[in-house]
């Protein structure tokens, strides 16, 4: 693709040469200021985290429903994103939000002890994983469920929030990032049938 | 302090009082321009040159300070800090209405969809057309000069169509179709639509002492380099640069006062803002 290869350095170069560009507000100080990019920055590490809002034992439950959500398996998952770090960022700033999870982790501890007589935390992997499934599932639905059936979508949404805006969830989606072009981008797959390239009109 | 006599004052630093700001300006009147907000730093705040995990909020913006029931691109973290939120609206029960508002030099031109066809014939002749309402008291024929100045001062890409009812202008050159405008052009053949590129008031090469574009693609949380059109990049600095334009930020105009027939204006009152919290 045209000018997918210039290096980041080579357009801001580019960029400064631009007539005049250099003379304008800001301007200095913005390709000045892009030299973070693609520095990345560490994530929080879970360990080091001291939640803002849940309680250890709510947040280790959000931590263990994120990962659920999203394993670990041959890719990375919800914990080494740092998703439940995100999550309780999210909810610490917002009181509707604050009340809708802590709602739900009641009736998620209400609903663990009833069917399997102990806490979810410490439940076998695979009976949170059940509890969770006849939430997430349509086909597994139970009635008396709905209040559980909402929590799960809301945990689910801000798993995928957190999730793919970092940058091990973007890395896994292929997501090329930030890319600056010198010239604006064409489709390369002309001979795609498909991608029909049409003359442009007569000028 | 004597009071500070103007030729005109200019309400509002927008796509309108923008305009009218640098072409009074030009025409060598001393103007006194009020804008209720700041004036925004390109690197302060706009931040789409940042990855989501390098933001705070991952681009969501803060939920304690974020204008609930927004789209993503209005108020999110990569030009949260630029909207209206100390002046507060009102809604008729039951509606649900929003008024996103940039409390910003220049407006939402910092953060507007930049397509800026033309008017035509058709469009000024509606009622004709239709039977509704009046046609405007102009035509396109004399209006367009006006379009062509604009298109030469503010940089528009695009083609030429050759379609009357949305009349070809003057032209930087157009954006290139990516994959997604093939499959679409060519879904549109079948159906026998023309899909075209738009008029973009978006700078393809180097225009006016702007840099062209450099196609990283959300324009609309703003430009930092001003490779679109927006007041502050394209009409302020050369309305500045002839003296005549004295820039009051933060001030909120509130009362326009009349002369003693009742009918000229005469003078603007206008309040600083006070911003809630701070």
């Amino acid at each position: 693709m045209a000018g997918q290869s210039i290096e980041r350095r080579e357009i801001l170069r580019m960029l400064a040469l631009a007539a005049g560009a250099a003379s304008f507000p800001g301007f200095c100080r913005w390709t000045f200021a892009c030299g973070h990019l693609g520095s990345g920055i560490e994530q929080i590490r879970p360990a080091a985290y001291r939640p803002a809002f849940f309680t250890a034992a709510q947040y280790a439950t959000i931590e263990r429903l994120a990962d659920i959500i999203i394993p670990t398996d041959e890719t990375p998952g919800a914990s080494q994103a740092g998703v439940a770090e995100f999550i309780d960022l999210m909810v610490s700033r917002d009181a509707t939000l604050q009340a809708n999870f802590r709602s739900g982790l009641e009736w998620l501890g209400t609903h663990s002890r009833k069917t399997f007589g102990n806490n979810f935390l410490l439940l076998a992997p695979t009976k949170q994983a059940g509890l969770m499934e006849s939430l997430a599932y349509h086909k597994k639905y139970r009635a008396g469920e709905e209040r559980g059936r909402e929590f799960f979508n809301l945990v689910r949404q801000y798993t995928v929030m957190g999730f793919y805006t970092s940058e091990i969830g973007l890395k896994e989606l292929d997501c090329p990032g930030l890319k600056f072009y010198a010239e604006s981008p064409a489709c390369p797959h002309k001979d795609d049938p498909e991608h029909l390239h049409l003359p442009r009109p007569k000028g | 302090m004597p009071p500070q006599i103007y030729d005109v004052i200019v309400i509002g630093t927008g796509a309108g009082g923008g305009m009218a700001i640098r072409t009074l300006c030009d025409a060598g009147l001393k103007v006194c321009a009020l804008n209720s907000g700041r004036r925004l730093d390109p690197q302060e705040d706009f931040r789409n040159h940042r990855a989501t995990w390098e933001m705070k909020f991952r681009g969501f913006g803060d939920p304690a300070t974020r204008m609930k029931d927004t789209p993503d691109f209005l108020d999110s973290e990569y030009n949260q800090g630029a909207w209206e939120r100390d002046i507060a609206f009102t809604t008729a029960p039951g509606t649900k209405w929003m008024w996103p508002r940039a409390s910003a030099v220049g407006g939402k031109t910092n953060f507007w969809g930049r397509s800026s066809a033309r008017f035509g014939d058709i469009d000024f002749k509606a009622a004709t057309q239709d039977g509704y309402d009046a046609d405007w008291p102009l035509t396109y024929e004399e209006i367009a000069p006006y379009y062509t100045r604009v298109e030469k001062m503010i940089g528009v890409a695009s083609t030429v169509q050759n379609r009357p009812s949305n009349p070809d202008g003057v032209y930087l050159p157009p954006f290139n179709f990516r994959c997604l405008d093939r499959i679409l052009q060519k879904g549109c053949e079948k159906s026998g639509v023309p899909y075209l590129p738009d008029r973009l008031a978006q700078l393809t090469v180097a225009h006016d002492n702007h840099p062209a574009c450099h196609y990283c693609g959300d324009c609309t949380f703003g430009c930092e380099v001003g490779a679109f059109f927006s007041t502050p990049w394209l009409l302020l600095p050369s309305a500045e640069a002839t003296g005549n334009l004295d820039l009051k930020t933060n001030a909120i105009a509130k009362n326009i006062l009349t002369g003693p027939n009742g009918k000229s204006y005469r003078s603007c009152l206008y309040r600083p803002r006070v911003t809630a919290g701070i």
